[in-house]
């Protein structure tokens, strides 16, 4: 009997132990050899000695970590400007009762379904200079660049709409879960009296989805910020480094040149301005709630 | 007791056969980048290797690891650190020099040694495979000849000739382009920078810059640099004879474009045209010639790379390692390889062979004579490819109008230094 | 009148939207589709061809159906298999003791958990890879299996816990009135009514693990080992690209998720969404 309630007692811990210790040694203990790598010198694999905040100082002073940040912002907030009104539009367009509702709503979130791999390689393609419809179309209205990838101003640009090809879908499930939530009476009664659908929206029905929209756009920044795999794929940070983004930096640093340590310091400033961000977007969602 | 009998005649004889046999039965691993098998010519000429092998060493099993090409190097400095390492690998020339300083291969002097005086005279030698001492780490088992490759048609349609100097060079390119034929299909993109930046090294040896002092810094900030580069962005600024967006992209997208017909010229490594010639349908449109220098008739020195065979040290097998090496290295298997793939042997004896007379080697013959006339002297650093990626991000700067050449130059020096190397 | 008319043209104007943004969806992946069954010179026909001239069926032969590239499905198709019973086995029971117990530090505890899911892949790979190389499993299916299933985890339990909470507690107290443990209580009486959760787990599991880069490439050495993503983006830089097969094995590589998310949604989308959204 009592070891019973002794084993009882120590059930929980039984159930829930294990996770935590699995899910603290894949995911802490790496943040911290990060860490610890991004104060010390690196040769290959030769861990060196202490060096301070040098590798940060070498990184954001002349390793191009700042310009690398600041692309990595423009390349967020483009493609924010355009996911988050294209991802509530068509939450709001499939908000109403309609035929085929449930086979348009399929099909408008495959991008999300698609892998990043996969939306890199399908729209590198796309974009080709030589075949691609999209390079064909743009010299049939007389913009005459070889491919959309290939020229320092348009990577970019082609980025951000590739991004948001992969990212609206969240956007969108997530806006019309909060629409649906919205109370049938409280829909009826914007019709009646708000008048046009923009004041209905403005005034009616973004102050109630309001705080699942924030949640859907810190997600969506974190998931562009933090991207690799698109990049990585469509441009691989050329030409030029116009598409260098600070993910990508991570990678590159890691394991096509070997530099270890500044590879750990750039993953600790992304993981530092993630913080940053989620802290900032929090900060408004409370003071949204209040 | 019936047992003890049936174990007495069956069993322990049987088990003592398996002993011997175990005994006899060894293994090596071999690290490569293409494994046999019948895909394409490559991997056929490997499987030729590894059954002729096994054929003449019944007792020796190879089991071999494919990695990507660009893994081996850091996969073999891991493996070492952790002590586990293949017994044979092959390694790409520019990484032999670390390897070499980091002390992660076996000496190979007391295998060559036993070899006749004359197999040792036959391979050829790369300055690569040796320590500062001239201490052997690696018998390159293929070498491959970077060069130009060039439309014949497209030249002869614009009455030009091969072009024998840099200035020509640029000349033709620009009579042969169109809105639809780009002159020179170069990439200096750091993604894949080799090409571009093994001729742009190449080039600068040959034009009398020192590139490395002696301790190792970046000495390429000179005039004939600076007029290298001008050179370049000329080129860029007439219209299609090297558009901006291809010398900005890397080796494969310049590549891919030489083989849609939409480029005159492709520099590339030698081992690569038989692929594009087949690729591109261009048949004997596609012809190779030297790197042109500065002065009409001197080109620049050939750039010659190669896979080389290493044994790592603390390989468990390494006789049996060095078997392998010493077969894949022989002048008939290196005749095969030719034959198969369009390998350049390392053997100045196996280009005997009636073979390599024929129409089908030429791409042969031209590496061999490139590289006998004009060898390259030049002392790869540790790590080329931290020169390569600054000269890249260089080019970029340069030919985006960011920087001009010296500016460019003067930064990639200072850049190359304070990485250190890395 | 007039009313119904307005509203009319509304609904016209947000179906031709829709259907704008069906094709925004749908032409990339139309695009790649129809180069897969381009020969190799129709691939750079100039000016683009939507429909093949002849279907080439070779690209699929030697794109997808390569021995090399059916290896990746294969050893993706057994990540997802062991990271599915490890990770669900791990976070069905840590799920329960969040929903069904009281213990020291819970609260904090959880956060530590879910906290994780705010650490960018990016971050970790690099040391992930330098410690799956000190403790010696590098380049092994088994070390891709833990990583991927430590990584799933927590969303899991989110995931889970949202569903065991919708399972009425009487059910339980009637078990232990009858004398069965907690721990049969939970395998005999919870556990069955957990398929649609497990169902959106399962899901969830598989298309993380089929569709992720980074983590795979970053534990991966060989190419016996690469999984599905590391394998087409090894197309793409080791052979040189050759667009028909490169197209017939994306597209071929996609459909298997594609078509679970046709059948799937409802799940999918609460895999994905953590149960947040309920239908």
């Amino acid at each position: 009997m009592s070891s019973s309630i002794g084993v009882r007692r120590l059930q929980p811990y039984l159930f829930f132990y294990p996770s935590l210790i699995l899910v603290a040694a894949v995911s802490f203990v790496p943040l911290f050899y990060a860490l610890r790598q991004s104060v010390h010198s690196a040769d290959y694999l030769q861990t060196g000695g202490f060096v301070g905040i040098a590798n940060y100082v070498e990184l954001l002073r002349h390793g191009g970590g700042l310009a690398d940040i600041g692309r990595s912002i423009v390349f967020v907030l483009g493609s924010l400007a355009l996911t988050m009104p294209l991802g509530i539009g068509l939450a709001l367009l499939l908000d109403r009762p309609m035929r085929f509702r449930a086979i348009l709503r399929t099909v408008l979130m495959l991008p999300w379904i698609v892998s990043q791999l996969v939306t890199g390689l399908l729209w590198t393609w796309l974009y080709d200079g030589r075949v691609g419809p999209i390079s064909h179309l743009l010299k049939q209205v007389g913009v005459n660049i070889a491919g959309p990838l290939t020229d320092t101003q348009w990577a970019l640009p082609s980025l951000m709409v590739t991004n948001t090809w992969h990212s609206y879908p969240l956007v969108m499930v997530f806006t019309l879960a909060a629409l649906q939530t919205i109370p049938a009476e409280v829909r009826e009664a914007a019709r009646i009296d708000a008048g046009s659908a923009w004041r209905r929206f403005r005034h009616v029905t973004l102050p109630l989805i309001r705080s699942t929209v924030l949640v859907a756009l810190v997600l969506t920044t974190l998931h562009t910020f933090n991207t690799v795999t698109t990049v990585l794929i469509m441009t691989g940070g050329g030409p030029a480094e116009a598409t260098q983004v600070l993910a990508l930096r991570v990678f590159k640093e890691g394991f096509q040149f070997y530099r270890q340590e500044v590879a750990a310091t750039a993953a600790v400033v992304i993981f530092g301005l993630n913080i940053l961000f989620s802290i900032a977007y929090i900060r408004v969602l409370r003071a949204d709630r209040g | 007791m019936r047992f003890g009998s049936f174990a007495r005649r069956f069993i322990a004889p049987a088990a003592l056969l398996l002993a011997a046999g175990a005994a006899h039965a060894q293994k090596i691993e071999l690290w490569t980048f293409v494994g046999p098998g019948k895909e394409n010519v490559r991997e056929r000429a490997m499987a030729d290797v590894i059954e002729t092998f096994k054929a003449k060493n019944p007792g020796i099993e190879v089991n071999v690891t494919i990695m990507p090409w660009q893994q081996i190097s850091p996969a073999l400095l891991r493996a070492s650190k952790a002590g586990q390492v293949p017994d044979v690998a092959m390694l790409y020339s520019p990484s032999m020099p670390a390897h070499i300083a980091a002390g992660t291969l076996s000496p190979l002097r007391q295998y060559l040694d036993a070899w006749p005086a004359a197999d040792r005279a036959d391979l050829v030698k790369l300055p690569e495979t040796v320590d500062r001492k001239g201490e052997p780490f690696g018998v390159p088992w293929e070498l491959r000849v970077s060069g130009m490759g060039y439309r014949a048609d497209l030249l002869k349609a614009a009455g030009k000739r091969a072009p024998q100097s840099i200035k020509e060079w640029g000349d033709t390119a620009a009579a042969i382009s169109s809105n639809d034929i780009a002159g020179i299909a170069i990439g200096f993109s750091p993604e894949a920078p080799s090409v571009a930046a093994g001729w742009f090294l190449t080039t600068l040896v040959g034009s009398g810059v020192k590139v490395l002092a002696d301790d190792g810094k970046a000495a390429f900030n000179t005039p004939q640099a600076e007029k290298l580069v001008q050179w370049v962005l000329d080129l860029t600024r007439n219209k299609s004879a090297l558009p901006t967006n291809v010398a900005l992209q890397g080796l494969e997208q310049a590549q891919t474009l030489f083989i849609a017909q939409k480029a005159g010229f492709l520099p590339q490594s030698s081992q690569r045209f038989e692929f594009i010639r087949e690729r591109s349908k261009l048949g004997e449109n596609l012809k190779l010639v030297e790197y042109p220098g500065w002065d009409e008739g001197k080109p620049s020195p050939a750039l010659v790379q190669s896979w080389s065979l290493v044994i790592p040290k603390g390989a468990k097998n390494s006789a049996a390692a060095w078997k392998l090496v010493d077969h894949w290295t022989s002048a008939p298997v290196q005749v095969a390889s030719a034959k198969t793939a369009g390998y350049v042997p390392v053997r100045t004896s196996a280009l005997k062979d009636p073979w390599f007379s024929e129409p089908k080697a030429e791409t042969i013959r031209w590496a061999v004579d490139y590289a006998g006339k004009h060898p390259l002297k030049f002392d790869f650093p540790e790590n080329t490819e931290a020169l390569y990626d600054t000269w890249a991000k260089m080019f970029g700067s340069v030919l985006t109008g960011k920087m001009s050449p010296k500016e460019g130059l003067a930064w990639a020096e200072g850049e190359y230094n304070r990485r250190g190397g890395r | 009148m007039a009313r119904r008319g307005t509203a009319r043209i509304g609904d016209y104007a947000a179906y031709a939207f829709l259907l704008l943004a069906c094709a925004f969806v749908l032409v990339p992946l139309a695009w790649g589709l129809s180069t897969s069954f381009k020969a190799p010179q129709d691939v750079f026909a100039s000016p683009p061809q939507w429909i093949p001239a002849t279907i080439e069926l070779g690209n699929y032969s030697r794109g997808l159906f390569a021995p090399r590239f059916m290896r990746y499905i294969l050893n993706s198709a057994l990540v997802v298999a062991g990271a599915l019973v490890l990770s669900v086995a791990l976070a069905v029971h840590a799920a329960y003791a969040v929903s069904r117990f009281q213990f020291r530090f819970k609260e904090a505890l959880l956060f530590v958990i879910w906290s994780t899911v705010m650490i960018p892949g990016v971050s970790i790979i690099v040391p992930l890879y330098l410690m799956a190389v000190d403790i010696g499993i590098y380049d092994t299916l088994f070390v891709v299996i833990v990583a991927y299933s430590a990584w799933l985890v927590p969303t899991l339990i989110w995931l889970l816990r949202g569903f065991i909470d919708t399972i009425p507690t009487e059910l339980e107290e009637s078990a232990f009135v009858d004398g069965c443990g907690r721990l049969k209580t939970f395998y005999v009486v919870v556990l069955p009514l957990l398929r649609p959760g497990l169902a959106a787990a399962g899901v969830l599991v598989f298309v993380t693990i089929w569709n992720d880069f980074l983590l795979a490439f970053a534990l991966t050495l060989r190419d016996e080992n690469r999984l599905l993503q590391v394998g087409l983006y090894s197309f793409v830089t080791e052979l040189g690209i050759e667009w028909g097969p490169l197209m017939a094995a994306t597209i071929g590589s996609t459909i298997p998720v594609i078509v679970a998310f046709a059948l799937l949604q409802r799940s999918f989308i609460q895999g994905l969404t953590g149960g947040a959204v309920k239908g």
